[in-house]
């Protein structure tokens, strides 16, 4: 069996629109082997932006409030305009009001934006052949008041999560102790007349995500400061189409353990519902970094597929932001999240970062390049390991999914503001 | 001699035989005592089951079938003539044979019941019979598939074999539930324990390597519907064991195996599915017994014999002409001599093909060894050479035109037994293993097909073998048409199951202080066992009665 390290491209072109100003595009060229699952986009996409803005906004504002307090103590006596001692508690009139923490803007957000994407790599002869299914991504946010805000929103990936088209993976057939054969999965013969398979595996998954953000602060720090910390319960609920799909949806055959472990044709393979809860507490703040850090408790709601379990996952993500310039932003996002479809008889530990600089230019115009890869570090070999046939019929073999790699490097360009991560 | 002149007057001498035999006949065996009626009941015996493949279902010339009087297609005869049947194969096998002995009822009687749908505790298949009978016919060969195109062949009589609700059509007792031998001809040892729907469900061949497949696995997937589709209210749990073991038997025959390492063979080598290792078929034979103990059975293994041994493959190497070897081993020079009537011309087109295609061994082989292995031509290969000299005078080409596609289907060099004979050890090694770690009586198949290979009249087995018979039509022998296989060389006679029957009663006396009778082996060679000529009728496969 030839396992090779799969690797394909993606140009993807984005629409977007963002809180009325209406989206442009954004080309992505992008290397990713199959179980970028999405979950950790989830957080990525969905919960950590908010949340940091929130830690942003409210580290900003204490700064602000400080930087005030200080003015005013260096202030001359006799020329306040307040009794000494008195400006935390009664601010004049003139200064901003830096103690009611206004980390949201109260009142309706949204955004939305179309997507396409194009793959490049070898990922086999039918996902070479063109365009992958494209997809919309759109969030709506209500703020009721300046430390709460909550998010319902979705967004679509394109990718090929289901399987990989490329080397050759043995045959099992129902019964037999061994591999009878092998199929190479780019659709030659290599393994023997008409013994190629080709397994549509372009996928486009989508994630519906409601979230409340709540702005928490932690007083009697040193210095009389108070911790901002966002919690975020959140339940996230995903499914998807598949390609090789006859009925347009995530149900495709798929084995497990074989030859004797289970075999499905009836179970949605990109389907699950999540629920967690994530704290973020911030670690970095400057007037030019700013680091946070998440970790969320998440479960299933329930299982399926091969799951065995669902006990209690602990995703955690780090996140460190530079800003060299006004207009420039670099950041680093390190994670380790967890992902859990019908397919995985255990959750899947996903390693993975996104490595993203933007730059603003003019008054609305952006630019933005994002790294980010990824790989579960407790399954097995990646990519299609096996193909398992219930019996010689062709129409009863699915194939055995191990981990998949996953890496990706997006250019877009819009008009708004970077999305934060827009894959 | 020439064989065609043979075939005919052995075929004329078979049915008079058949039409002859309305009592007694055939010698006595002077090494096995017969024991004829009446053996005592106990409750070790009350349900016994059998777990197996086509060697347990009693499978014969490429064939399986339970009804009996089912015409020859290939005889028409005379208004005045008794039509020639195909003779049934089931009812002939070890396991029946063991059953009836061990029924505690008058043999006769526990025969008839064997052939009585109503009762037997066989899946009956109904005539034609499922897959391709080898049956008599005055050729080359003495023997010809009886369905020119088994799919098609009587409405696809086959064909329905392969669906769960068109399996009744070729079973004689479709609701019956008296079944207790559940052997599946073409089952492996891994899929005895997880098989629980068959391979294919159409008996046209498939695409691609399933082609292959298809070949590999053909005979599971034709068989095992129509042995087991009274178990199919089980659902996904229906296995082959699993079946055996809902029956809850009190003692439970296991032999399984040899498909592993025919597959391997006849695939030339590509086919991997089977157990391959030692390991492996130790893991899953104590899965076998072990379900089966849980189910309260008493347990009998048995392991294989030596494949290469059996008169399917017919060595390369020339025997001395003065020689006798050829009536106890099988030659292809020996066999191709007896055709033309000229050892020499059998013994030189046989050096000009080991030559061709490489199967000679310098310096000699032994055919059990895994260091000095034979090469040999199968029977499918000898035949193809004898029918295609015959008509061109000139050898033909076994890989048609692809250099090494013939091997497995017609030939098998020296190095591929090597590796064909240390796969069959390592089955039969995981066997033994098992065996011994679940405390189990093994029947030692190996050892009784490799001592009447042996042709030394030191060795019990092949002593036994060849007291089978008479003096004037001695049987049994693993020679080519000796008597101990039936045609297609691998699957054992009359006379050959009821020989393993014999071992397997005395093994399970001796392991569990029953008391079967012994079967009488010289009797069913003659077909005396019993006055019913439809079910008591003599080897059709032995010497003297072959076409």
């Amino acid at each position: 069996m030839r396992v090779g390290r799969n690797v394909c491209g993606m140009l993807r072109l984005r629409l977007y629109a963002l809180a009325a100003c209406a989206a442009f595009a954004s080309t992505c060229f992008s290397t990713l082997p199959a179980r970028a699952d999405g979950l950790e986009n989830v957080y990525q996409q969905s919960i950590l932006p908010g949340a940091n803005d929130a830690i942003r906004n409210a580290l900003d504002a204490q700064r602000k409030k400080e930087e005030e307090q200080r003015r005013q103590a260096a202030v001359a006596p006799g020329t306040s305009v307040l009794p000494g001692g008195t400006v935390a508690q009664v601010p004049p009139v003139a200064q901003q009001d830096v103690g009611s923490h206004k980390i949201f803007e109260t009142g309706f957000g949204y955004s939305a934006d179309i997507t396409t994407a194009y793959p490049y790599g070898n990922i086999g002869s039918l996902g070479r052949q063109g365009w992958l299914m494209g997809g919309v991504d759109a969030t709506l946010e209500y703020s009721p008041k300046t430390t709460t805000r909550i998010v319902a929103s979705m967004f679509q990936l394109q990718h090929w999560p289901y399987g990989f088209n490329s080397g050759l993976a043995p045959i099992y057939v129902a019964g037999f102790k061994n591999p009878v054969g092998c199929a190479d999965l780019g659709g030659s013969d290599i393994c023997g007349p008409g013994t190629g398979q080709n397994i549509n595996v372009r996928t486009k998954d989508t994630f519906g995500i409601f979230a409340l953000l709540q702005v928490l602060f932690i007083k009697g720090l040193p210095g009389n400061r108070e911790l901002p910390v966002v919690i975020t319960p959140s339940y996230v609920v995903r499914s998807g189409i598949i390609g090789e799909s006859v009925n347009n949806n995530d149900i495709v055959p798929f084995a497990y353990n074989p030859p004797d472990g289970p075999y499905f044709d009836n179970v949605p393979t990109r389907t699950a519902q999540f629920k967690a809860v994530a704290v973020t507490v911030p670690f970095l703040k400057t007037s030019k970094m700013l680091g946070t850090f998440t970790v969320a408790a998440q479960w299933l709601v329930h299982t399926a597929g091969v799951n065995s379990s669902n006990h209690i996952q602990t995703p955690q993500v780090l996140y460190l932001e530079y800003n060299p310039t006004p207009t420039t932003r670099v950041w680093f996002e390190p994670q380790s999240a967890r992902d859990y479809l019908p397919t995985d008889p255990y959750p899947e530990h996903l390693i993975a970062y996104f490595l993203g600089v933007s730059q603003r230019f003019a008054r609305y115009g952006f630019v933005q390049l994002v790294l980010n890869s990824g790989n579960p570090t407790n399954l097995g070999p990646d990519n299609v390991t096996a193909i398992k046939c219930l019996t010689i019929s062709p129409q009863q073999c699915g194939p055995v999914v191990g981990g998949l790699k996953a890496t990706q490097l997006q250019l877009q360009f819009g008009i708004g503001s970077p999305r934060f991560f827009p894959l | 001699m020439n064989t065609t002149i043979l075939r005919k007057a052995l075929a004329i001498a078979s049915l008079a035989a058949i039409a002859a035999c309305s009592g007694g006949g055939g010698g006595s065996g002077a090494v096995i005592p017969p024991h004829n009626g009446g053996g005592t009941s106990a409750p070790l015996l009350s349900r016994i089951v059998g777990v197996g493949d086509s060697l347990t279902a009693g499978y014969q010339s490429d064939g399986m079938l339970g009804e009996t009087e089912v015409p020859d297609p290939y005889f028409s005869p005379s208004p005045s003539q008794t039509p020639l049947p195909i003779p049934p194969t089931q009812e002939q096998g070890y396991w029946a044979d063991v059953d009836e002995q061990a029924s505690g009822l008058p043999i006769p009687t526990a025969i008839n019941q064997m052939f009585d749908p109503a009762v037997s505790p066989l899946p009956l298949i109904a005539g034609p019979g499922i897959n391709n009978q080898l049956i008599p016919y005055p050729g080359l060969a003495g023997f010809q598939p009886d369905k020119a195109n088994s799919c098609t062949y009587d409405n696809g009589f086959d064909a329905a074999g392969y669906l769960l609700g068109a399996s009744r059509r070729v079973r004689m007792n479709p609701t019956s539930t008296t079944i207790r031998n559940v052997a599946v001809p073409g089952i492996t040892l891994h899929e005895a324990v997880t098989l629980t729907q068959p391979q294919s469900n159409t008996c046209k061949a498939l695409p691609g390597i399933r082609g292959l497949l298809q070949q590999v696995v053909d005979g599971e997937s034709s068989t095992y519907w129509p042995v087991l589709r009274n178990f199919a209210n089980m659902g996904p749990q229906l296995t082959m064991v699993n079946a055996a073991a809902k029956l809850k038997p009190t003692l439970a025959i296991v032999w399984l195996g040899a498909n592993d390492v025919l597959k391997y063979m006849g695939s030339g080598g590509l086919f991997h599915g089977g157990d391959n290792s030692a390991g492996q078929a130790a893991a899953d034979e104590r899965q076998a017994i072990n379900t089966l103990k849980r189910a309260g059975a008493k347990i009998v293994v048995a392991n294989l014999p030596n494949i290469l041994e059996t008169p399917y493959f017919m060595r390369v190497s020339i025997p001395s002409a003065s020689s006798n070897v050829c009536n106890f081993q099988t030659y292809a020079a020996c066999v191709m001599g007896n055709v033309f009537g000229s050892f020499s011309l059998g013994a030189q087109l046989v050096t000009q093909i080991a030559n061709q295609y490489h199967l000679a061994t310098p310096g000699g082989c032994q055919p059990t060894s895994t260091s000095s292995p034979c090469g040999y031509l199968t029977l499918q290969g000898t035949f193809a050479v004898l029918q295609y000299y015959q008509a061109h005078q000139k050898l033909p080409d076994l890989d048609n035109g692809k250099p090494g596609s013939g091997l497995g289907m017609f030939y098998i060099t020296p190095a591929f037994a090597a590796k064909v004979q240390a796969l069959n050890d390592a089955i039969n090694s995981g066997i033994d293993t098992a065996a011994q770690q679940t405390n189990s009586p093994l029947v030692s198949v190996q050892q009784i097909f490799s001592g009447v290979a042996s042709g030394k009249r030191s060795n019990p087995y092949f002593r036994q073998a060849i007291s089978i018979g008479s003096r004037s039509q001695p049987c049994c022998t693993l020679a080519f048409e000796g008597g101990l296989v039936s045609f297609d060389g691998l699957h054992p006679s009359n006379s050959g199951y009821a020989l393993l029957a014999y071992a397997f009663i005395a093994t399970i006396n001796g392991a569990y202080g029953a008391s079967i009778p012994q079967i009488d082996v010289n009797a069913v060679w003659a077909g005396t066992r019993c006055a019913n000529k439809n079910y008591c009728y003599p080897d059709p496969y032995a010497p003297g009665n072959i076409l």
